[in-house]
């Protein structure tokens, strides 16, 4: 059994329409990973920042897995939030990213997208406010059914990790660290 | 040798300098917590700089030089200590009034790093807290000083970014090897200088 420690933070984002913005995230495994400690999903602070500086979220994560396979390793995906001036929430990015395999100190910068949807449902967008959403979340991480979809790039989310691997090398296994 | 009860960590460092717009006389709180597995060998775990007048050149910078030195003994990486700062600014009256929180995870593989960290400061609640702290000129503070510190409940957390601070740190680690642990230091070879761009 090896373990793996992630250990580090959501930093921010840039790149995103709307002032108020926050992220929901949360890391997907396979069925041979068991979470030991930690929190393996969240929510962001809301931020504003100054115009052209990116928003600063600085999310904690310290993540301990445990696994007795190495199929499934685990991903982080996202979704970004904006608020308006009434508190209404609205989606503005989708992204995932998977964890480094191998050991050590990383900057990661992972992009997002969003459903546009049809030109009626983006016209009450335009009016109303409201972007569309996904019905199945699932496709954010997972690479089946995603050839229908429309979508148009978002903005970037910027993660520091650090990663730390235990029994990798016992077992064999080459991490390339 | 005996085989070990714990693996080290020994960061050693110092608070460079703060960038901040709109700040020009600031001193920064540190502190260092850490998890349950966690203990402190050497060192202090919290401190206060001096109070600093903005540099006259182009930079600006708010440069404190404060060292950092603390060493850690665990026996497991869960809990990796994480070191919290809050930079707190004088007013005219001389009170304190707080300029940014900011919080970051030491790094966990060897090697020397420059960081940047970038502060936030929460917003009032509600309407009528941020009128009268506009009236008093006392922005709002995190009740808990170790707030930025936590995953959990901040959710309802709303805050405005200003400035960063840059930390320099540099990590050793003794005996994680042979608790089956890999930080990665073999592959960028150690003393790597790794730079925050962001």
């Amino acid at each position: 059994m090896a373990e793996l420690h992630v250990i580090g933070s959501i930093v921010g984002a840039s790149g995103f329409e709307g002032q108020n913005i926050f992220c929901k995230w949360g890391i997907t495994a396979g069925r041979s990973w068991d979470l030991l400690e930690g929190l393996d999903k969240g929510q962001t602070q809301v931020d504003h920042p100054e115009d052209g500086e990116i928003a600063v979220w600085e999310h904690p994560l310290d993540i301990h897995y445990i696994c007795k396979g190495l199929s499934g390793w685990p991903k982080l995906h996202f979704q970004v939030w904006s608020q308006d001036s009434h508190g209404r929430n609205d989606i503005s990015g989708y992204g995932f990213c998977h964890i480094p395999t191998a050991a050590g100190v990383y900057d990661i910068d992972c992009p997002t997208w969003l459903p546009e949807g049809s030109l009626g449902e983006r016209l009450t967008g335009f009016f109303v406010g409201g972007h569309p959403r996904l019905r199945w979340e699932e496709v954010v991480h997972s690479p089946g059914d995603r050839f229908r979809l429309q979508t148009v790039a978002g903005g970037m989310i910027h993660l520091h990790l650090g990663i730390v691997t235990k029994d990798f090398e016992r077992h064999n296994v080459h991490t390339g660290s | 040798m005996d085989t070990p009860s714990s693996f080290t960590v020994m960061a050693t460092g110092q608070l460079e300098a703060g960038e901040i717009p709109y700040c020009d006389n600031a001193y920064c709180k540190y502190q260092l917590v850490h998890g349950e597995d966690w203990q402190r060998l050497d060192g202090l775990e919290d401190g206060i700089t001096q109070v600093t007048r903005q540099s006259a050149g182009p930079d600006k910078l708010l440069v404190w030089n404060f060292p950092l030195d603390v060493t850690y003994k665990s026996t497991n990486a869960f809990g990796w200590p994480q070191l919290i700062l809050s930079v707190y600014g004088l007013d005219a009256l001389g009170r304190d009034v707080v300029k940014g929180y900011g919080c970051i995870h030491l790094p966990t593989c060897a090697g020397r790093y420059v960081l940047k960290v970038r502060l936030y400061r929460p917003k009032s609640a509600s309407t009528v807290h941020a009128f009268t702290s506009w009236l008093t000129g006392m922005p709002a503070e995190f009740s808990d000083p170790k707030f930025p510190s936590y995953a959990e409940g901040r959710e309802v957390t709303r805050v405005v970014s200003n400035g960063h601070v840059k930390v320099q740190i540099n990590i050793m680690t003794k005996d994680m090897e042979m608790f089956g642990y890999v930080d990665g230091s073999q592959a960028t070879g150690g003393g790597s200088h790794n730079v925050r761009h962001l």
